[in-house]
């Protein structure tokens, strides 16, 4: 029995005939077998890039919209200097009136508080008038900055310390202190002599 | 070797290329850092220069009001300088101090002006001055001296028992009273 191989010459003649389907096979042929061949290192290669790609997409997306977050804010803080930059003559405006206004005011509060000092001696000497008990009397009266100096005479000791209480207790003066008090011989007979030191305040 | 690749297990490519990935991410955490803190200034500047514009918008909007606060300020500013006029001189204290002693009945038996002091608004006309009288008086004095438009201060003043007649007590009272003369120049 002879066998014949029929597929041998059908291969020869599709060789020689140059058809373009033999060609697009031969194609698919040579580049399968190699993706064929190479399939488990394409595979390997793929998981080796794949990781890093998408890390790179997200990183860059993220990036990238920082980045664009940065750009609006400059370009609004842009706007707002622009805006401020067209308040300035007005801004001038107004710290030139507060200069003025600072000056006035302080001008002003000189004078007024020259005005309230005038009432000063009236108020210590009405107040000393009111405070002094009856059985005493002021001899010498000095008053210096915010000290006042009192000699007087009175009756017995207790009186003097009742002038002193009622010092203390009035709203303008602090500090009362008894520097001294002696006996001393008067035409009105044997009296006390004082001295008192104080402090104004609130005057 | 392409033989070596091909029995490398898979797993081995993938831990590579998570760790080049990890490394990549890595990297970029520090510039995205770097950046957030970059747009955290930004805002906070941001957020400044928008204060800044809304108190200037605010401020600008108060120039008519200050403006009206300025012209009323002037105006109690040019009554407040009646009580240390700009023309005052000594003169001017003398004769009040005259005046007012001869309505409280005391009498002034020593004056004579002193140096005084410049101050920022104004300059001082002092007087050193001596008076005789009660302490009712004296304090009638002071108080009518205080009445007066012009602003005169007493300084230093020093009472003391000039003489007791008839059981009455004479006071002497010595001491300082300063007028004051407005700087008109320097507004």
């Amino acid at each position: 029995m002879i066998k014949v191989n029929l597929l041998k010459d059908a291969g020869k003649k599709q060789k020689k005939g140059g058809d373009s389907t033999i060609l697009d096979s031969d194609f698919r042929n040579t580049v399968g077998g190699a993706v064929g061949e190479n399939n488990a290192i394409i595979k390997r290669i793929a998981f080796l890039i794949i990781p890093i790609v998408v890390v790179f997409a997200y990183t860059w997306s993220v990036e990238s919209g920082l980045k664009s977050d940065m750009e609006k804010l400059n370009k609004r803080a842009i706007v707002l200097d622009g805006q401020l930059e067209a308040l300035k003559p007005e801004l001038n405006t107004i710290e030139q009136l507060k200069g003025e206004k600072n000056k006035l005011s302080t001008e002003l509060g000189a004078i007024k508080e020259l005005s309230k000092k005038r009432y000063t001696y009236v108020k210590i000497l009405d107040s000393l008038q009111s405070l002094i008990p009856e059985k005493a009397w002021v001899t010498k009266l000095t008053i210096k900055d915010q000290i006042i100096s009192i000699e007087g005479r009175a009756i017995e000791d207790a009186i003097i310390s009742s002038f002193m209480q009622n010092l203390e207790e009035s709203a303008y003066f602090s500090n009362v202190t008894w520097v001294n008090s002696a006996e001393v011989n008067e035409p009105q007979g044997l009296v006390k002599s004082f001295s008192i030191r104080l402090n104004l305040e609130n005057i | 070797m392409k033989e070596k690749l091909e029995n490398m297990p898979i797993l081995v490519f993938l831990l590579i290329g998570v760790a080049f990935a990890g490394y990549n991410y890595m990297g970029s955490l520090s510039i995205n850092e770097t950046l957030q803190n970059q747009i955290a200034q930004l805002n906070s500047q941001l957020q400044e220069k928008k204060v800044g514009l809304t108190k200037a918008q605010n401020s600008s909007s108060e120039i008519p009001m200050m403006k009206e606060e300025i012209t009323k300020l002037s105006q109690s500013l040019s009554k407040a300088t009646e009580l240390i006029p700009a023309s005052s001189t000594t003169r001017d204290v003398v004769m009040v101090v005259s005046e007012e002693a001869k309505n409280a009945g005391i009498r002034v038996t020593q004056a004579r002006p002193t140096d005084g002091q410049t101050k920022n608004y104004f300059d001082e006309l002092p007087m050193e001055y001596e008076f005789e009288g009660s302490f009712s008086q004296l304090t009638l004095f002071m108080y009518q001296l205080s009445k007066r438009q012009l602003i005169i201060h007493a300084t230093d003043m020093n009472l003391s028992t000039k003489e007791i007649v008839d059981g009455q007590t004479n006071l002497k009272m010595a001491g300082k009273l300063v007028g004051f003369k407005y700087k008109e120049a320097k507004r």
